[in-house]
């Protein structure tokens, strides 16, 4: 394919499969653990970062990264210590963060600065740096992935008896908290501020609406993670459309036909268990 | 007996706890021991602050005021000692759609001992599986825990709780929408457990079923009614106190049941 011609189109295509990838690894434990506003007040919070980092002069991928793991830290120590529940602790940062980077950038007269490129993506001026930025953050965020696999798992399903037996479920939330602030910062070239939150949720949603197995929903999350992000990126080079909202309007479609094919929709949750609860005996 | 029971501290102590929520007494200068291999259930009617002890017993809820220690042992320091506790929580606090088979789920009481970052091993895996014959569902072991009856569910997290082959077991509700048959099942399989040596603390609003089976029950209302053998129970006007109208005991053989009058 003559796609694949232009190095502009190659970097592309890696961070594509890199942030698709991260996004639906992460996008498994958002959902599961219903933390999908968590991903979205973060994602929004960016924007307060990367002011920061333009005011400054300095890599916006770095203040955004520190600002972003503070709010997340923010959220979770309010949620945690607070009588205040975690969609206000959300709803309280989400705007916040964002009024700031627009007062920021209004200080600086950024207006100047290409703002619809961080809120709507701009995969097609990916760098070989962010390239290399963003394997480096996927290799560390999927191999912490790989190493607490299980007990990251223990910690989004039941934190509570995690705690009481001795897995350390508030810390791995804290984890999982810091583990979605790097990947929004990471994301924010590919797909934008605005969407990003919706590349982490649909993939692990439509694989969530297929399987009842842990191991294959992470699977399948990938799969449409890549996929979408791949496909969305040759489907907008085709017919001319801005590729990040074409990889989430690619993702949001395999998200709804999914829900049309879902076995949770199909069979009851329980066709063959008998009404005592008893297993079936042979004798 | 009692001489032995004196002399090792009890698994459970409970000291002086106080707790409000949100402006709210909910727990009132609660004291309770546990001793070693007895198994006592906490029964009140519901908001009485039953989950609320259980929580604070097992850490997850710091008091106001007063102190737990499990094994001796304050339980904000508790270590690998965690490993020696099975817990089964309210069912209705579980994501029952959550994607992860039922031996998944039993390989979860595990995991405290295995280690964070490391594979379960053999003996986790055999421990899982023994905890699941245990309970009776072993046939059900590759099943997603949504395809299960409310009975079977709940053996599921039983058989989580001993797969970590615990000295302390401590349950919320355990028969909460479940069918007479598994309940029964439940309380003898509780039974094996305690004349295995296990100490069993049991929270539930199930009065009657429980009398059987148990060695002192603590009647809880925000404060602690009454600390007694159940037959006792009957002497007192605990239960009067606790639901605040007239009730009694009757007895039918060994199982007492409980009589509310209208009101």
């Amino acid at each position: 394919m003559d796609l694949f011609g232009y190095t502009y189109m190659q970097r592309a295509f890696v961070a594509g499969v890199l942030v698709g990838a991260l996004c639906a690894v992460v996008g498994v434990y958002v959902v599961l653990r219903g933390l999908s506003f968590i991903g979205a007040g973060i994602s929004h919070a960016s924007f307060g970062g990367v002011a920061i980092g333009l005011a400054l002069g300095v890599n916006p991928v770095w203040t955004a990264v520190v600002f972003c793991l503070a709010v997340g830290w923010g959220i979770g120590l309010t949620v945690q210590r607070g009588n205040v529940k975690e969609d206000t602790a959300v709803g309280v940062f989400f705007a916040s963060t964002m009024a700031l980077g627009v007062l920021i950038l209004g200080l600086i007269g950024g207006y100047q600065v290409d703002l619809f490129s961080y809120l709507f993506g701009s995969i097609l001026a990916v760098t070989m740096q962010d390239v290399w930025t963003t394997a480096a953050i996927a290799v560390l965020v999927l191999s912490l992935v790989a190493w607490l696999y299980k007990d990251l798992m223990f910690a989004v399903f039941d934190s509570e008896t995690a705690e009481v037996i001795g897995v350390p479920a508030g810390r791995l939330y804290f984890l999982l908290i810091s583990i979605i602030a790097l990947t929004v910062v990471m994301s924010i070239k590919v797909v934008g501020i605005v969407l990003v939150s919706a590349l982490i949720v649909t993939p692990a949603a439509a694989a969530y609406q297929l399987t009842e197995r842990f191991n294959k929903m992470m699977l399948l999350s990938i799969a449409f993670g890549v996929g979408s992000c791949v496909a969305g990126l040759i489907i907008a080079d085709r017919l001319g459309f801005a590729p990040g909202a074409a990889i989430v309007l690619l993702s949001t479609l395999a998200f709804f036909l999914c829900t049309l094919f879902s076995p949770r929709r199909r069979k009851t949750p329980f066709q063959d268990a008998d009404e005592s609860g008893l297993p079936k005996t042979s004798a | 007996m009692s001489a032995t029971l004196q002399s090792e501290s009890p698994v459970v102590r409970v000291d002086d706890v106080s707790v409000t929520h949100h402006g709210m007494l909910v727990l009132d200068h609660v004291s309770l021991t546990v001793p070693k291999g007895t198994f006592v259930a906490i029964i009140g009617p519901n908001g009485a602050g039953k989950t609320t002890l259980l929580k604070v017993i097992l850490g997850l809820i710091k008091p106001d005021s007063g102190r737990v220690e499990l094994f001796g042992k304050p339980v904000e320091e508790l270590g690998h000692e965690r490993s020696r506790i099975g817990y089964v929580p309210q069912i209705m606090t579980i994501d029952i759609n959550f994607p992860i088979t039922v031996f998944e789920t039993v390989l979860m009481g595990r995991y405290g001992r295995t280690g964070v970052g490391r594979r379960p091993t053999a003996e986790d895996k055999e421990a899982a599986m023994a905890a699941l014959e245990k309970v009776g569902i072993a046939d059900l072991r590759d099943r997603p825990i949504r395809r299960l009856s409310g009975g079977q569910r709940q053996r599921v997290f039983i058989a989580r709780a001993l797969a970590n082959e615990p000295d302390l077991l401590l349950l919320d509700e355990p028969t909460m929408g479940v069918d007479i048959a598994t309940t029964g099942t439940l309380y003898s399989l509780l039974k094996e457990l305690k004349n295995e040596g296990v100490t069993i603390l049991l929270v539930s609003h199930d009065v009657g079923v429980v009398a059987a089976y148990i060695d002192s029950v603590a009647c809880l209302n925000r404060y602690l009614v009454a600390h007694c053998r159940p037959d006792e129970l009957v002497c007192t006007d605990a239960l009067r106190k606790m639901y605040g109208c007239d009730t009694a005991f009757l007895h039918h053989g060994r199982a007492p049941h409980i009589v509310v009058e209208d009101h």
